[in-house]
C-alpha cells in the first residue's frame, strides 16, 4: 500500500478522506493507467474490464490491494 | 535474440534492409507493406501485404497477434515517400503544388505512423508488454526547398515522437526517432540529379554520402538502448553542424 500511497503522492489520512482518486488533483488518465499497472504487478494478476472501470474508487483500490 | 520486430514499409530500400539486417541477427521480423511481391519472390521475415492507411485492417493484424506466437515488441515506422514539387511554379502545368500529392504525402508518411503507432501501443498495453517505437524522419523536417509536403511530414513525426515519449513513457513504451541524411540509396539516385548529390556531398562534413549499414547500426543501438526517449537521432555525417 505505501508503494501506491508514494505514487499517488499523498499521505495515509488524506487517502483515506478520499472517495475517488480523480479527486487528486494529479489523478489524469496517464497517472491512472500507470496505476493499473502498478496494482496488477502488486497482485500478480490482470485486473477484468469490470475491476478497471472501478479502480479509482478509493474504497475499492484499497479493498483489492488488501 | 527471441524480441519480435515490427517493419513497415519493408519493401523500400531503407525498411527492407533493416528487416533483413535484423532477421540476419536472429530477430524475428514481421514486415507490413502496401507492395505485393513479385510472384516467387520470397523474404527471409514474414511479409505482410497490408494498406497501412486502411485502419481496420491494421486493428485485424495486431488482434491476430494477440493469439499468435508473434507478438511484436518493437515497431519500426519505415514506411513513407518523398516527392518534389515547388509550392508555385509558373513554368508547371498546375501552377502550384497540388493538393493530391500534398494528401498523399503527407499519409504515406505521417498518417502511416500515426496509425501504425496507435494499433501497436494499443497492442503492447493490452497484453501488458514494454515497447518501443522507432520512427524514420529526415533532414527534411528542417524544411527542404521543394519538399513542402515530405518536409511537413517529417516535422510532423518528429513532434509525435515527443508527445508518445512522454504519454507512453510512463507505460513503459519508448519512442524514438532517426533522421538519416543522404544515403547511397537507389532512392537517393532517383530523386536527385548527379550534379546535386556532387553539391550535397561537397557540403557534408563527412565528404560521402552514408550507407545502409551505417544507418542500420543507428536502428540497432536504438533496439538495444531503453534510455533513448524522446529524442531524434540526426545521422547526416555533418551536413547540418
Amino acid at each position: 500500500m505505501k508503494e501506491i500511497l508514494n505514487f499517488l503522492e499523498v499521505d495515509e489520512n488524506s487517502f483515506k478522506n478520499l472517495t475517488k482518486l480523480s479527486e487528486l488533483q494529479n489523478f489524469d488518465s496517464i497517472k491512472k493507467m500507470e496505476l493499473l499497472l502498478l496494482v496488477e504487478k502488486k497482485i500478480d494478476r490482470v485486473l477484468k474490464p469490470e475491476e478497471m472501470s472501478m479502480l479509482s474508487n478509493r474504497a475499492f483500490l484499497e479493498n483489492l490491494l488488501n | 535474440m527471441g524480441c519480435c520486430v515490427l517493419v513497415t514499409g519493408c519493401s523500400g530500400s531503407i525498411g527492407n534492409f533493416i528487416s533483413q539486417s535484423l532477421h540476419d541477427l536472429g530477430y524475428k521480423v514481421v514486415g507490413f507493406d502496401r507492395v505485393v511481391l513479385d510472384q516467387g519472390a520470397e523474404t527471409d521475415y514474414i511479409y505482410k501485404n497490408l494498406d497501412l492507411l486502411n485502419q481496420k485492417s491494421l486493428e485485424l493484424e495486431f488482434l491476430e497477434f494477440q493469439t499468435d506466437d508473434i507478438k511484436p515488441t518493437i515497431l519500426i515506422n519505415c514506411a513513407g515517400a518523398i516527392h518534389n514539387e515547388l509550392l508555385v511554379n509558373l513554368f508547371s502545368n498546375e501552377k502550384k503544388h497540388s493538393l493530391k500529392t500534398w494528401e498523399t504525402i503527407i499519409s504515406s508518411n505521417l498518417t502511416t505512423t500515426f496509425l501504425a503507432s496507435s494499433c501497436f501501443a494499443e497492442f503492447l498495453i493490452n497484453n501488458r508488454l514494454s515497447g518501443k517505437i522507432i520512427n524514420f524522419s529526415s533532414i527534411s523536417a528542417n524544411g527542404t526547398l521543394g519538399q513542402s509536403a515530405y518536409s511537413a511530414a517529417k516535422a510532423g513525426i518528429e513532434a509525435l515522437t515527443k508527445v508518445w515519449a512522454e504519454e507512453l513513457g510512463p507505460l513503459g513504451i519508448t519512442c524514438s526517432c532517426i533522421a538519416p541524411g543522404y544515403l547511397d540509396t537507389e532512392s537517393t539516385h532517383n530523386n536527385m540529379t548527379d550534379k546535386n548529390i556532387r553539391n550535397i556531398i561537397g557540403r557534408t562534413s563527412s565528404r560521402r554520402l552514408g550507407k545502409l549499414s551505417e544507418l542500420f547500426q543507428a536502428v540497432h543501438f536504438l533496439i538495444k538502448n531503453d534510455f533513448h526517449n524522446g529524442k531524434v537521432l540526426r545521422l547526416d555525417g555533418g551536413l547540418f553542424i
